[in-house]
């Protein structure tokens, strides 16, 4: 899954301890068939670096889903990107 | 990078390089050289030869991995992309521009992608001394003249109809390029009134010349008017008929 691949890469770029970064992905079908399929996507990162991906008020978090639904348009999925608590 | 390099001969490579340092004032830390003369110390039968050096300023490590890490995003994003770069020693800032066919989908809405990536960018390469600015195929450059554009427009309409005129709102950079823009006349002032993400830049006479203008019939519209881009035609009507 290219989406799920690029914001791995982007995510351990940005941490300290990229071998901590962990992915789960799950994708639900749209009950109306004009919907997009809506790709659910959760982060799971080490303690401190939790501040780092999401920054503060949430910038960089943000910023990561602003550029990845921008290269998500092509593949017509709709994309919710969120960091777990742990 | 190499354009600015120097040459300098010495008696060794050493000596040679030594001079350069003194005349760039940096540590040999911040060079990149190439010997072109070793040199030869003389004899009895030949006159000594010096060792030349050419020395130039090394790129800090940033913009090294500036680009890899831009490189590398774009392609687990799957966007095709050449990238221009070019890093200014004057004001220590990598510039790094985007060529791409997906080049309207890498700036976004009034370059809200664009900001979001460069964001990201300077995250990474995290550096104090180190400015990086992010463009795609001279969007930044090409929006801040149309900015300009239409200051000038709308200054030229305050001084015509003597009223303030209050823009739709924009982030700090467009703000300030707007403010800029408005500074070259002298009969003009400009500010900025509300709370972001409204803030909005209000291009009006200065003081004095508010003076002369013909006295407003009734209230004065503060409150909800102010804001309105298009409130003009209102004005007109309320106040000639």
């Amino acid at each position: 899954m290219p989406v799920t691949d690029a914001v791995e890469l982007i995510v351990k770029m940005l941490v300290k301890n990229p071998e901590e970064v962990s992915i789960q992905t799950s994708t639900f079908e749209p009950e109306d068939e004009e919907d997009l399929v809506q790709l659910d996507i959760s982060l799971q990162v080490h303690p401190d670096d939790r501040g780092r991906v999401i920054g503060r008020r949430g910038k960089t978090i943000n910023a990561l889903r602003t550029v990845v639904k921008a290269a998500a348009i092509k593949s017509q999925q709709r994309i919710n990107i969120e960091v777990l608590d742990n | 990078m190499q354009l600015d390099a120097i040459e300098k001969e010495g008696e060794t490579v050493d000596e040679a390089l030594q001079y350069a340092l003194e005349e760039l004032e940096v540590d040999s830390d911040s060079i990149e050289y190439e010997v072109l003369e070793a040199g030869e110390p003389g004899d009895e039968d030949m006159d000594p030869k010096p060792a030349v050096v050419r020395v130039w300023l090394k790129n800090p490590d940033e913009v090294g991995l500036a680009r890899e890490s831009l490189k590398k995003m774009l392609d687990a994003l799957e966007i095709d992309a050449q990238l221009e770069l070019e890093y200014k020693r004057s004001d220590r800032t990598i510039y790094i521009n985007i060529l791409s066919d997906d080049a309207g989908v890498l700036i976004g809405r009034q370059g809200q992608t664009l900001d979001a990536l460069q964001y990201m960018l300077q995250l990474i390469v995290n550096s104090k001394d180190t400015n990086l600015v992010l463009d795609v195929a001279n969007y930044r450059e090409r929006h801040k003249e149309y900015l300009v554009k239409i200051a000038e427009q709308l200054a030229d309409r305050v001084l015509r109809r003597r009223r303030r005129v209050t823009l739709k709102p924009m982030d700090a950079r467009d703000r300030k390029i707007i403010h800029e823009a408005i500074k070259p006349f002298p009969e003009l002032s400009s500010s900025s009134v509300g709370v972001e993400p409204n803030r909005r830049v209000v291009i009006s006479l200065k003081r004095a010349d508010y003076a002369e203008r013909p006295a407003r019939t009734g209230n004065s519209g503060g409150g909800g008017n102010r804001y309105r881009y298009n409130r003009h035609s209102r004005y007109y009507n309320s106040n000639n008929n």
